[in-house]
């Protein structure tokens, strides 16, 4: 019913700057959709184009079978929950909850039970005759969250909604806002720079970067099966290693610390896909301390001594960082690293972080015999940035992986 | 040595905190006295104003400041005389309608200035700023002219037109200053949640900027009140003749008796009108209503 359709849908400003490039997908009735990027990626302009306080230049937005384009924003019936929360500082709780409602001169019965009911939810009783200015974080947030749920909308818009509360705060808040959506089945747009919220928070993620949507999918997906360097180095925490590489005819892959034969699994996957100049992306818990690593497991992996600088011990986990001399392909990476604010270059080389089993001996300094599991080692092409293979092969099969649920650097993306 | 450092360091910031004691009274007697003079400064002009307003004639040259004999004798002449009941009327009315013409208008135009991108932006501020340099003696023989010719000499609107003019850019100037402060995500969350333009505006951006508004009103409400200028030069007779104007035409019992009694007395009834605005709007005028609206 309240399907939102997006098709082909473009901002482009008066000076010629392009926000937004040809978005064109669709958020399913119910979903918890959520639009992921660096700041400036055109998520925010989008997210407004959708709720229809910035103009669509070209293209067309639906709900449903409807064409919204140039629909007032109040006849959209879209309800949204603003960064600064934007909550009216002249009203009372309960005067800004039922100010949506007596725009549209409901009686004041009804109000006052769906303002009861909103506040019940969001647990805003004890507060609902108090001004926004005697209210702390938090309980602004719940407050721009009640006006948005007392309508009953077609749909939630939410642009960065946690992103002012502190650490804590937002890990609560983010269970509640699921929770709340779950309850009330409306579908849900959520802008955030934040790839951990994104990956937690959406049924689908869309990832953007500088006004093109990268890649839709699943969570799960998108970790697993990155369409593209931008989204491989984007989603996950500790980011994705992104290393040089190139193929020999004969079928071996170089990276900067070892060189393997291309499995047959991969040369599957690559279907015959290949470019001369590559970046294999390894995901942190694709490397092994290599003692621990069982016999049976060793067929699909290589090993490769390197030396440990920096151990980061989390108690269930360990993570190891040693650098790598990236050699001579390292200006697509650069560049990469520059975008994503995530990945450091240092002078010498580029630094690698693996995840090994907290039971590891890796000790700060010291040459470590590493995994490597080369069934998942992810290749691109480096003029594009496409990958060029999907190491986990069919989405369903693919094996539970953990995302580290760690507050990570990733937070500062934005 | 460094024990000696740290001990002097150590009384350094106990003299610090005794001294910090002891200057608290003094500086409340230094804030105090100050206050005091500058609100002595200010009111002993109206008080003596008072004082004469309540003389009778013959005591009004002796210098003293309370009256021995004080009269009421000085506002009965006042509202018996031919003019200055009209004149009341006439001030009342035409500061009244400037003011909210010049504030509504200031209102949009600010509105449209801080929220809107459209060319000239800059020249519109810069314009009324330029508009409130103009000195208005400058003005005044042409418009005499001109009023003359459009029929607006001794009429009301030849009063509030040149009042509201003159009073704009300063209004318009104020209030994009209070809209600038409104975050603009409210304007937004208004129309999303249903209301239109006029409606957020009206229910939402108005009353927060409401502060803004009063300050610009009482403002401009003073200039038309207290202007001298052009109420000469622009009317003629009781049409619309303000008070300012009118003081001037009072005539004494005699050629050689000047009223200075009725002149004060006139003159404390035109100051109660804008005392007492002051007063009720004070509290209105204090800001801080926006605290809140988004994280602080």
């Amino acid at each position: 019913m309240a399907e939102i359709v997006l098709e082909k849908l473009t901002k482009q400003y008066p000076d010629g700057t392009t926000a937004v490039h040809e978005a064109d997908f669709t958020i399913a009735d119910g979903e918890f959709f959520i639009l992921v990027g660096p700041s400036g990626c055109g998520k925010s302009t989008l997210l407004n184009m959708i709720v229809g306080l910035q103009d669509i230049s070209s293209g067309e937005l639906k709900v449903g079978d409807k064409v919204m384009n140039d629909l007032d924003p109040k006849d959209r019936n879209m309800a949204m929950v603003f960064q600064s929360y934007a909550i009216y500082p002249h009203l009372t709780v309960r005067e800004n909850m039922a100010f949506p409602l007596k725009i549209k001169k409901l009686p004041k019965a009804e109000i006052d039970q769906k303002v009861a009911e909103a506040s019940r939810i969001l647990e805003l009783d004890d507060l609902l005759d108090r001004k926004p200015a005697n209210l702390s974080g938090g309980q602004r947030q719940r407050v721009a969250m009640g006006r948005a749920i007392v309508r009953d909308p077609v749909a939630f818009l939410m642009d960065e909604p946690l992103s002012n509360l502190d650490a804590k705060l937002r890990v609560q808040m983010r269970t509640a806002i699921a929770k709340l959506q779950q309850r009330l089945g409306t579908t849900t747009v959520y802008v955030t720079h934040d790839q951990i919220e994104a990956l937690t928070l959406g049924d689908r993620v869309a990832v953007m970067r500088k006004g093109y949507v990268q890649q839709v999918g699943t969570p799960r997906e998108l970790y697993n099966e990155p369409a593209n360097l931008f989204v491989a180095g984007f989603i996950g925490s500790p980011a994705m290693n992104l290393l040089p590489a190139h193929m020999e005819d004969s079928g071996r892959i170089h990276l900067p610390m070892t060189s393997f034969a291309v499995p047959d699994s991969m040369k599957e996957r690559l279907r015959g896909r290949s470019s001369d100049r590559l970046v294999a992306g390894i995901r942190p818990e694709h490397f092994e301390d290599a003692s621990l690593v069982p016999d049976e497991a060793r067929g699909h992996g290589t090993t490769f001594s390197a030396k440990i600088e920096v151990i980061e011990w989390m108690g269930s986990e360990l993570y190891a960082y040693f650098s790598v001399d990236p050699g001579e392909d390292r200006e697509e990476l650069r560049e990469m690293a520059e975008d994503l604010g995530t990945i450091d270059f240092a002078n010498e080389g580029a630094q690698v972080v693996a995840r090994l089993d907290a039971n590891s001996e890796a000790a700060e300094g010291q040459e470590l015999e590493l995994w490597l599991d080369m069934d998942r080692v992810h290749l691109f092409d480096a003029k594009d940035g496409t990958n060029l293979q999907n190491p986990t092969g069919e989405t369903g099969e693919v094996p539970v992986v953990e995302v580290p649920a760690v507050e990570a650097p990733a937070d500062n993306a934005g | 040595m460094t024990a000696a450092a740290m001990d002097a360091a150590g009384t350094g910031t106990n003299a610090a905190a005794v001294s910090g004691t002891h200057r608290a009274p003094r500086e409340r007697i230094f804030w105090g006295v100050g206050i005091a003079i500058v609100i002595g400064y200010a009111l002993i002009p109206i008080a003596w104003i008072i004082s004469l307003s309540l003389k009778p004639a013959d005591e009004i040259t002796n210098g003293k400041f309370f009256p021995t004999h004080p009269t009421g004798a000085n506002f009965t002449a006042i509202r018996h005389d031919p003019q200055f009941p009209s004149a009341l009327r006439n001030s009342l009315g035409i500061a009244l309608i400037a003011t909210v013409l010049a504030v509504s208008l200031a209102t949009f135009a600010a509105y449209a200035i801080v929220r809107l991108d459209f060319p000239g932006k800059a020249l519109v501020l810069s314009g009324a700023l330029a508009i409130a340099m103009f000195p208005p003696v400058a003005i005044i023989g042409p418009l005499f002219n001109m009023w003359r010719s459009f029929h607006l000499f001794d009429t009301w609107p030849g009063l509030i037109i040149p009042y509201m003019t003159f009073t704009l850019p300063m209004a318009i100037w104020t209030l994009s200053a209070f809209f600038r402060e409104i975050p603009w995500d409210l304007d937004k969350a208004a129309r999303v949640d249903g209301a239109t333009p006029l409606q957020a505006f009206r229910k939402i951006i108005a009353p927060l900027a409401a502060p803004g508004m009063f300050t610009s009103a009482i403002l401009v409400f003073i200039f038309a009140w207290n202007d001298f200028l052009f109420a000469t030069a622009l009317t003629s007779t009781d049409r619309a003749r303000t008070v300012p104007a009118a003081i001037t035409f009072f005539t004494g019992s005699s050629q050689f008796d000047f009223p200075t009694g009725q002149i004060a007395a006139a003159s404390v009834v035109v100051t109660v009108p804008i005392v007492v605005m002051v007063l009720i709007f004070q509290r209105r005028i204090v800001a801080g209503l926006t605290s809140g609206a988004v994280k602080g």
